[in-house]
């Protein structure tokens, strides 16, 4: 190893390397802060580029756009409760929160440094431990990585102790989506609808797009603000997040970069997985558990660092035995073979400068992310001074262009809308969409690897329990699983104790930066009934076409469909027999108006598109919703002179960046 | 109406000479891929391009379209206009049984056959330090120890589903136990983990992780210049050929000078030696075959797993 150490180290002052360093992590932020973007789709998309570079660079540039991808998408989530990429699904939980009370920069900042920590903390790990750590993710079969998942979707449990009942539904709810499709264990499609194209299924970003960020424009749109959240940037906030991560949640930072690796190493299971454990870890042995969702930078920090370690642990199997830890580590993967280099334990001394340079690459890039991001980062919260009908509208055209262009397929944007609609009348009736989201991208796993341990179970003496059971990673992750759903009475238990001390010592002033613990108000029965309602409906939907499904493809959907449809009438009949008490509840004022036109344009926007094209209907939608969206002050005239503008001008830039730069073809139609 | 016909007639004329006269293709040409950028169909219809370019005036245009295992953008080709302008990787057996098995709006005669570009061979491997160094051996302690061995395939309903099921046509003692997983990269991590005992896996996957594996046998009619050493099963015995084919077509219906041109084109390119060359190198195991040869190729394979599936009872009756 020592001799590759040298040249390794002059390949990283090599400016050429620097000045692709310095490219890929700008352009893999921007690609991960961009909902529908995701890191896969940028690195895939630079793969052609990189044969015209020497595999060292090449793999350089991949290995920055990667780092730089997964880093940006907390942008859009911290800002605009959308999470740029699924790995930053659990950064919403606590990063929107704060933009919310106007401290977006100290989300932004958390989420910069913890992503640099986790990243270091994942390369230390390739480094120096990457042949017995491959060895060991190894022993990650199908039992395990089925318990692994169930492990992750008892985080629902922990996400909303004092709203279980309607977090267990919404998961459940995502589960069953997931079994749209073609079925992973007898290849038959199930639950189209009748619909050809859903044949392939909901794709889960698509999916994720229309629950966070199409029902984040209907919500915003619905409060009638001015802008999307009050934004007070304090100066020296940067140096205080940093003097507040190193003294407050080292070992926050050090158990996530650690589970990061961990899961990253796992060929099933990636950043999006590692990031919401961590969250839940890290809320677990929270002192305060209550601060967690309401604008805690521990939550952000957990979040940002694991799903950034991935990257290190996702490359331990794949250098070394040439099986991805996760979708992008396929993509570079495939690009290193293309080279001519062959994956493998000798990969460090057959070509010991290539791996050597590519791992310390990722040091200085994780370390030049901190510069570059605090640049781009200030950028992006310029959003927030943005009057809010614009970033709606904005947010619309991205998320259908960005759904689209990852499987140029017309379905996924009318994925978009469903879901966004979905997502926002779940929000209304507390239905949670974090936990739906969850069991979208869980669900494939779930079943995949159950349908695994009934194969493997033909093969055992003790049948399926002895397959599930065996082994020690199995009875640990088990236990872990028992002891995570415990979690919930022990988190509701602290945050008693934390209420009472706090109503002891009321006058003694609190540094740490909490807000309020807001009391717990009972939701309006309406809302039980509707969630009610919404659950029998979907269970309906999806029990009518049970017809010719058999084996695991049955069980697995029967038993969400039957949860779903129980949970559904508890909530009908708890609902109706909270009318009968005239309970406090809370409230919310609704701008129906607002929100009825932009969902409607929204429809006609998608129809446009399969007709006319994409860019035709976009300056149409944005004039037509501009209009209707106008504030009473401004004439027609003056209005739909800015409007046509702002169409040209944002139908320019979306032409240069996915047509020209990232060659993303857009939908045509009888225009253009 | 009377009136018309001459007009038509003319109009008819001039639309055949135009089309004769304008040599296709005289825009560029949408080049279909049904996987995702960046998988193994896109490595190999990437470097097809590179001498497309130096065969053609006009240059491909990629279109993704992935989803379904590859039925969606099967169907996109199928029902693509029929002007030469839009063509497209299809894969063998996928093509087939999908038509079978999962209710495609295709069927293996929906197109217009180019060329077969890659004949990607299954395998026969275990761990490095496994005991099994022949199939047959592992043939006789399955034929003693029934189920006890786990053999792991991509699927289902993949050529891995396809050969196995072979498999235990020809060899009804050997009783294995099958594990589906996802795709290449998974099964390769579950023999290397010791989930399962063997895989059937293409040389373009296993030789991803070859310094760990063993491979026994290629289920191929002559070696293969991957891995010269291994004999095939028919050297040993076990009368098991089957692949994984990548083959071009165009929808059904194409004018014959259009259709013949692309073959033509293909045709140069697949006997391109700096094309060998590249492709050697990107790990693809080419094979051209022409329209001809494939089709009849296709049609032998659609009866064969029609069989096997009956066999397997997973033909429903429609």
């Amino acid at each position: 190893m020592t001799e590759f150490i040298i040249p390794s180290l002059l390949n990283l002052i090599d400016p050429l390397n620097i000045v692709l360093m310095l490219l890929g992590l700008t352009g893999g932020i921007i690609i991960g802060a961009l909902p529908g973007l995701s890191a896969t789709m940028g690195v895939a998309l630079m793969v052609p580029a990189t044969f015209a570079l020497d595999p060292i660079s090449g793999l350089i540039m991949l290995g920055a756009i990667y780092a730089g991808a997964i880093y940006g998408g907390a942008n859009s989530a911290i800002l605009i409760c959308t999470p740029g990429t699924p790995s930053s699904v659990a950064t919403t939980f606590d990063g929107w929160p704060l933009t919310q009370q106007g401290r977006a920069d100290v989300g932004l900042y958390t989420s910069l440094l913890s992503s640099a920590f986790g990243g270091i903390v994942g390369t230390i790990f390739l480094l120096c431990l990457a042949a017995s750590l491959a060895r060991f993710a190894l022993q990650f079969g199908g039992p395990e990585n089925f318990w692994l998942c169930l492990f992750g979707l008892s985080t629902i449990a922990v996400m909303t102790p004092d709203n279980m009942g309607k977090g267990i539904l919404s998961g459940a709810i995502g589960l069953l989506i997931s079994t749209i499709g073609l079925d992973p264990n007898t290849g038959s499609a199930r639950f189209t609808f009748g619909t050809y194209a859903l044949i392939q299924g909901v794709a889960v970003i698509p999916c994720m797009i229309g629950l966070f960020s199409f029902s984040q424009v209907l919500y915003l749109i619905g409060t009638d603000k001015t802008y999307i959240a009050e934004y007070r940037p304090q100066k020296g906030n940067f140096l205080n997040v940093f003097k507040y991560l190193v003294s407050k949640c080292k070992v926050v930072l050090l158990r996530s970069s650690i589970i990061g690796t961990g899961v990253g190493m796992l060929p099933g299971a990636g950043g999006e997985i590692a990031s919401i454990i961590s969250y839940n870890e890290a809320k677990r042995w929270s002192d305060e558990p209550s601060r967690y969702g309401k604008g805690c930078i521990e939550g952000v920090a957990a979040s940002e660092s694991a799903n950034n370690a991935v990257i290190g642990g996702s490359l331990i199997p794949m250098l070394t035995l040439g099986i991805p830890g996760s979708a992008v580590a396929a993509v570079i993967l495939g690009a290193l073979m293309a080279h001519g280099v062959q994956p493998g334990f000798k990969i460090f001394s057959a070509s010991g400068e290539l791996a050597y340079s590519f791992i310390f690459s990722q040091f200085a890039v994780n370390l030049l992310m901190i510069p570059v991001g605090f640049v781009l980062c200030r950028c992006m919260a310029r959003l927030l001074s943005l009057r809010l009908t614009l970033v709606a509208i904005a947010i619309v055209v991205l998320a259908y262009i960005g759904a689209y262009a990852i499987n140029n397929s017309l379905l996924d944007i009318w994925v978009v809308f469903v879901f966004g609609l979905l997502g926002f009348a779940a929000g209304k009736v507390h239905l949670d969409t974090g936990a739906m989201a969850l069991g979208v991208i869980l669900g494939p796993m779930i079943e995949e690897n159950l349908g695994k341990c009934f194969d493997l179970s033909r093969a055992a003496h003790g049948g399926l329990l002895q397959v599930m059971f065996e082994g020690g990673i199995n009875k640990t992750l088990v236990v872990a699983l028992l002891l995570s759903l415990l979690t919930p009475i022990v988190i509701l238990r602290k945050n008693r104790r934390n209420r009472r001390q706090k109503e002891e010592t009321a006058s003694t002033a609190e540094n740490a930066p909490t807000t309020e613990l807001a009391e717990h108000l009972p939701h309006h029965w309406g809302a039980d009934v509707l969630a009610g309602v919404i659950c029998l409906a979907i269970a309906l939907a999806f029990g009518l076409q049970y017809e010719g499904l058999e084996g695991v493809s049955a069980i697995f959907p029967e038993v969400l469909c039957s949860i779903i449809a129980a949970g559904g009438l508890y909530f009908v009949v708890k609902g109706l027999f909270k009318r009968g008490k005239n309970l406090r509840h809370e409230k919310e004022e609704v701008a129906w108006k607002n929100v009825f036109l932009i969902t409607l344009a929204g429809f006609l926007y998608a129809i446009g598109i399969v007709f006319l094209g994409f860019y035709s209907s976009t300056i149409l939608y944005i004039v037509l919703i501009s209009l209707a969206l106008m504030s009473s002050k401004e004439g027609i005239g003056k209005t739909s002179v800015k409007a046509l503008i702002f169409a040209a001008v944002f139908s320019l830039a979306i032409w240069i960046c996915f047509t020209n730069l990232l060659n993303v073809p857009t939908p045509t139609g009888f225009l253009f | 109406m009377r009136r018309l016909t001459p007009v038509l007639a003319i109009l008819c004329a001039l639309f055949l000479w135009t089309g004769v006269a304008s040599a296709y293709p005289e825009k560029p040409v949408n080049m279909v891929i049904a996987f995702t950028a960046g998988g193994s169909s896109d490595v190999q219809a990437r470097i097809m391009q590179k001498y497309w370019n130096k065969y053609a005036p006009q240059p491909w245009v990629f279109i993704y379209k992935p989803g379904a295992g590859g039925i969606i953008g099967f169907t996109e080709i199928a029902n693509a206009r029929k002007d030469g302008y839009t063509i497209g990787g299809l894969n063998v057996p996928h093509i087939i049984l999908q038509h079978f098995m999962q209710n495609a709006r295709f069927s293996p005669d929906s197109f217009d056959y180019i060329c077969q570009v890659v004949n990607d061979p299954q395998c026969i491997a275990v761990r490095k330090d496994s005991s099994f160094t022949t199939t047959h051996a592992i043939a006789d302690f399955a034929a003693k120890n029934p189920g006890k061995l786990k053999v792991g395939l991509v699927g289902p309903l993949s050529g891995h589903h396809i050969m196995y099921m072979d498999w235990q046509r020809k060899l009804p003692d050997a009783k294995l136990t099958h594990v589906f997983y996802k795709g290449a990269a998974d099964q390769n991590a579950a023999l290397l983990g010791g989930e399962v005992d063997l895989i059937i896996g293409n040389i373009n996957d296993v030789m991803r992780s070859i310094d760990e594996f063993r491979v026994l046998n290629v289920a191929a009619e002559k070696r293969n210049e991957f891995l010269p050493d291994v004999p095939t099963l028919r050297e040993d015995g076990i009368d098991i050929v089957s692949d994984i084919r990548r083959v071009f077509a165009a929808p059904k219906g194409l004018k014959p000078e259009v259709i013949e041109k692309l073959r033509a084109i293909f045709k140069r390119i697949c006997e391109d030696p700096d094309y060998l060359a590249d492709m050697k190198k990107a790990g693809q195991p080419s094979e051209y075959l022409d329209a001809a040869a494939l089709k009849s190729y296709i049609d032998e394979q659609s009866a064969l797993i029609k069989g096997l599936l009956e066999r397997e009872g997973l033909l429903k009756k429609k």
